[in-house]
């Protein structure tokens, strides 16, 4: 299967925050407000754990690390070419350190335990460009055996790249690769997003096909934020496959791209406003993250589930609860959980014994009614 | 009437004379973050792995360059008695105009340059006269300013990071090695700040920007022009703003419309952490500089240690808060020594 | 003694109200001046418009004979007239020094000459007679009378021929006032003169030549302090109906009979009353 990695950017990955923070709050606010209401609602943990923060960081420090102080485990391994050692430093440095990267976290640091590697994973609260190539440059400057980059646009973390190869420091790309990332000579796991709105174009004229039979109408294609190069590619490849079926089967979909953004209410009340337009044209909703979650709330509101297909991208909470109670009809995953245990794993054989990588596509993984049980059970290990 | 000069032109009155060095030392604002840094350099020194040798060291002097050029700004301000929460979007409105510039409209590097530090300076303006000519706090002006300028950024760019400048004039210029591997983003924090502390401090500017945020009605009955004063700091602000978006195209070669999210709160506590006062009257740029410095060790051996990124954060904070206790202890100390 | 600022006939309404109904004031080279009246009699407007941060509606302000316009506090101080602000107007985080020199520092083009700066502040408070130990303190540290004193001598070296002082005396502990007082003397006998908003008879009748008493936006009587009492004062201020009043006894101001207090006769009672404060310079 070939692979178009198109430049990507950090907001595909603001959106999987949103996904994933939906997942804890139940609700679709904006990121930061979500996340902000946490902090303020924990503020006297916060406070406690301030207090604690030096003892604890330098506890940590010498007890996960053979590192500080002594030195032995972390010197140069890349060169060092006997046996599997342990105590290996591998760093993961993402754009922005949000609650999508949960099961991220969880995969590299699996796989780490298993090598007895001394893992670290590490991102900014809120993305910032120069923080992002800031803590990258620390992390080289660490002098880890290897680096788990996100790599959000096409030139801005080439330099720290570069100099993380030239350092001997093994490297490889997870979640987002932008243009070109092949002329760094590294490899990269994550989603195919065109091929993947291909899938998720496909599911959506299933389920249309299934809820009302018709062969025409407007397909529409939900947009949670402008300019997303991810989001885009995603909906060009649901268009893709609207255009594909067409042509196939004689039906006259078509597609129109409506923005909703990311409250719910404002979103809400789009989607009412488009319908309202023209209530018979829709034939189906498909979202390229998670509007098919107000889309779901809606139609629950005007009692109109059932009549419409509705789907969307990634394994939120609302989504899967919205997949289990009918007012979803599939969601498209990512796999998470490879992009850190399949990212180290290729990074292990790079180490020792010094294998190349090839790129990991972490898949358009199809969830809808026949599978929900599975997948929720699966999510909710890392709730 | 004016006093005779020549009456005792070589003395100082005894009581005058500066006090002893150590003396002045503990009184002064930076105190507590000149300990700090001290501290936590000796500490990383002797128990971080990997922390002293020259390579960390300078890349936490280039990390730091953006947190001091725009801080020179905002020291400015604060010390004018005024604050610019819209700087990290100044910044990155200005740097997607930079990159926009090159690309887009296919202007030279310097045009482009001159166009976003004046941009900037012109937001900055706009700032200060809606803050002093129609009184409304600064916090407030500021605050919608940065809501508006990001999104001025995200419609720019319709979200998407924009290509930069490709030529390698530029880029060596603001994210080349001056010398070794001595940045030279550096250079130009060291150069700015060194400017623009010596106008705080020594100049006639400088006196009026202390007076004003100290006392602006004090300041206005003396004669200086304090709205005029707060209207240049938030220009000035704002050009560093621009020439920060200039250096960051450079360097990277690209310019994300959500670059400087966030970046107001680590410009703000690095001029707190330095001596500043929210209040006003207060602050100097070794401070601002030192504020940064600190912001920068903890990032970096953090990271060296193998800390979970998150203890970062709670260390920025426990640090923004043992500044402000240690100067309110320094001030009243400082009260008792006289 | 020749005059130095005189004013004719000055006159400010602030819509319906008049604050100054024609006011007719001068003040004599080295003179001081004592400007009482009660809240709302037309003191503060009159400051305000003898430093420049009101015009007046007509009238005429002229110094040393030479009619002149006072549009904002900087023509004021131009022409000689400086103010010290009841509240102050120190820069309490800067030092002594710099607080001399606010707004005029010393400087070779743009660069403030900063021991210039230190070694003219020590003269002045020196001529003065302000006790400091160094100028490089920050004034918020310093105590209420030295504050007060060096808003002063900000004013003098600014150089102010006429410095107009409201309220210098209040909120200030008993030797605290007396030093400033002290420095109001030391002021005139250098030759400058001064204007002391008070509510304090007996303060100002330990410093000043004259004393003159405002009430509903007029000049209500210009007494010599040296044929006047407090009492007297204090009638002007009141007014007659007050006055009246408290001679029969339903205001429990000591005082003489009700007769007397609105002539020059000095009382025996309040006279003992001012010797107290006399007591303190």
């Amino acid at each position: 299967m070939s692979r178009i990695f198109r430049s990507t950017d950090q907001t595909a990955a603001a959106a999987d925050q949103i996904n994933a923070e939906n997942d804890r709050t139940g609700r679709p606010a904006s990121s930061s407000i979500s996340r902000r209401a946490a902090l303020g609602g924990s503020l006297t943990i916060a406070a406690a754990a301030a207090l604690t923060a030096c003892g604890k960081s330098d506890s940590k420090a010498s007890a996960s690390a053979p590192a500080p102080g002594s030195g032995s485990g972390s010197a140069s391994p890349a060169g060092a070419a006997s046996g599997f050692e342990a105590g290996n430093k591998v760093i993961f440095v993402v754009h922005e350190k949000n609650a999508f990267f949960t099961p991220v976290q969880k995969g590299f640091e699996a796989f780490g335990a298993a090598m007895g590697w001394q893992t670290q994973f590490i991102g900014p609260a809120s993305f910032d460009q120069s923080t992002v190539v800031n803590m990258m440059q620390n992390a080289v400057n660490a002098k880890p055996a290897g680096l788990i980059l996100t790599r959000i646009d096409t030139t801005s973390y080439d330099g720290v790249i570069k100099a993380a190869k030239a350092a001997g420091i093994q490297v490889i790309l997870s979640n987002v690769a932008s243009a070109d990332y092949q002329k760094l000579d590294v490899a990269f796991v994550g989603q195919d997003f065109i091929p993947a709105g291909v899938v998720a174009g496909q599911q959506l004229i299933k389920a249309v096909l299934k809820h009302s039979g018709r062969k025409d109408g407007v397909i529409i294609i939900g947009k949670i934020q402008a300019g997303n190069s991810a989001l885009e590619q995603r909906g060009q490849g649901i268009a893709q496959a609207v255009t594909d079926y067409n042509k196939a089967n004689g039906t006259t979909y078509t597609t129109e791209d409506l923005l909703v953004g990311t409250d719910e209410a404002a979103a809400v009340s789009k989607i009412d406003g488009r319908y309202s337009r023209s209530p018979g044209s829709i034939a189906g909703w498909a979202g390229t993250a998670f509007e098919c979650q107000f889309v779901s709330t809606w139609a629950k509101s005007k009692n109109l589930v059932g009549k419409f297909g509705n789907g969307g991208f990634d394994l939120t909470s609302p989504v899967l609860a919205g997949i289990a109670d009918g007012s979803i009809d599939y969601t498209i995953g990512q796999n998470p959980w490879a992009q850190g245990w399949v990212a180290s794993a290729l990074l292990a054989q790079q180490i020792n014994p010094g294998y190349p990588s090839f790129s990991y596509d972490t898949g358009a993984e199809v969830v809808d009614s026949t599978n929900i049980k599975t997948v929720k059970t699966r999510e909710a290990k890392f709730a | 009437m004016t006093t005779t000069p020549g009456m005792s032109l070589d003395t100082e009155f005894d009581g005058d004379r500066a006090q002893g060095r150590w003396r002045r030392l503990i009184g002064a604002h930076e105190f507590g973050v000149l300990v700090a840094t001290a501290a936590i350099f000796a500490f990383c020194a002797l128990f971080v792995n990997h922390f002293l040798t020259s390579e960390n060291l300078l890349s936490v002097a280039q990390q730091i360059a953006f947190i001091g050029i725009i801080g020179a700004g905002m020291t400015m301000l604060m010390v004018a008695g005024e604050i610019d929460l819209s700087v990290g979007s100044q910044y990155g409105l200005l740097s997607v105009l930079m990159a926009y510039s090159v690309t887009q409209w296919q202007l030279p590097v310097a045009l482009a340059a001159v166009l976003v530090i004046g941009l900037g300076a012109l937001i900055g303006m706009i700032q200060g006269l809606i803050t002093t000519l129609f009184k409304v706090p600064s916090f407030v002006v500021t605050l919608a300013g940065l809501a508006i300028l990001r999104g001025a950024a995200l419609l720019i760019t319709a979200g998407q990071p924009l290509q930069g400048s490709t030529s390698p004039g530029y880029h060596s210029l603001v994210g080349g090695n001056a010398v070794g591997s001595l940045a030279a983003q550096t250079l130009w924090m060291a150069a700015i700040m060194f400017g623009l502390g010596w106008v705080l401090s020594r100049t006639k500017f400088g006196f009026d920007v202390y007076a004003t945020g100290g006392n602006a009605k004090a300041a206005l009955n003396a004669g200086i022009r304090t709205a005029r004063v707060k209207v240049i700091c938030f220009a000035l602000t704002g050009a560093l703003c621009g020439l920060a978006g200039f250096i960051l195209v450079g360097w990277l070669g690209s310019a994300n419309p959500l670059t400087g999210n966030g970046f107001e709160l680590s410009v703000i506590a690095a001029v707190v952490v330095g001596g500043a006062s929210l209040t006003g009257g207060v602050g100097t740029m070794a401070g601002t500089l030192l504020g940064a410095l600190v912001a920068g060790l903890i990032a970096n051996a953090l990271v060296l240690m193998g800390v979970d990124g998150n203890w970062q954060q709670v260390a920025t904070g426990v640090l923004i808060l043992a500044a402000v206790l240690t100067n309110r202890l320094v001030a009243t100390r400082q009260a008792a020594l006289h | 003694m020749t005059t130095l600022l005189e004013v004719k006939d000055v006159r400010k309404r602030y819509g319906g109200v008049s604050a100054l109904r024609g006011v007719d004031l001068s003040v004599a080279a080295g003179e001081v001046i004592g400007l009482m009246g009660d809240n709302g009699a037309g003191k503060t407007t009159l400051m305000k418009v003898l430093c420049g941060a009101v015009r007046p509606d007509s009238g005429t302000i002229s110094m040393q004979g030479e009619p002149i316009t006072l549009r904002s506090p900087r023509d004021a101080t131009a022409h000689g007239i400086a103010v010290v602000y009841q509240d102050l107007a120190l820069v309490d985080q800067r030092d002594v020094a710099t607080n001399v020199f606010l707004g005029r520092e010393p400087r070779r083009s743009f660069v403030v000459d900063r021991r210039r700066m230190r070694r003219e502040a020590r003269q002045v408070l020196d001529e003065l007679g302000i006790r400091i130990s160094s100028v490089r303190l920050p004034v918020g540290g310093l105590s209420g009378g030295q504050r007060q004193c060096i808003a002063i001598a900000r004013a003098v070296h600014q150089g102010g021929k006429v410095v107009l002082l409201d309220e210098p005396t209040a909120a200030l502990g008993p030797e605290q006032q007396a030093n400033v007082l002290r420095l109001i003397r030391n002021l005139k006998d250098r030759g400058t003169s001064v204007v002391v908003v008070s509510h304090n008879v007996d303060h100002v009748l330990a410093v000043a030549d004259r004393v003159v008493v405002m009430r509903a936006g007029e000049v209500q009587g210009i007494r010599d302090v040296h044929n006047t009492t407090a009492t007297d004062i204090v009638g002007l201020i009141l007014g007659d109906a007050a006055a009246d009043a408290i001679a029969s006894g339903d205001i429990g101001l000591p005082g003489p009979q009700a007769s007397e207090t609105t002539n020059a006769a000095a009382t025996p009672r309040v006279a003992t009353q001012s010797t107290a404060a006399r007591s303190l310079l």
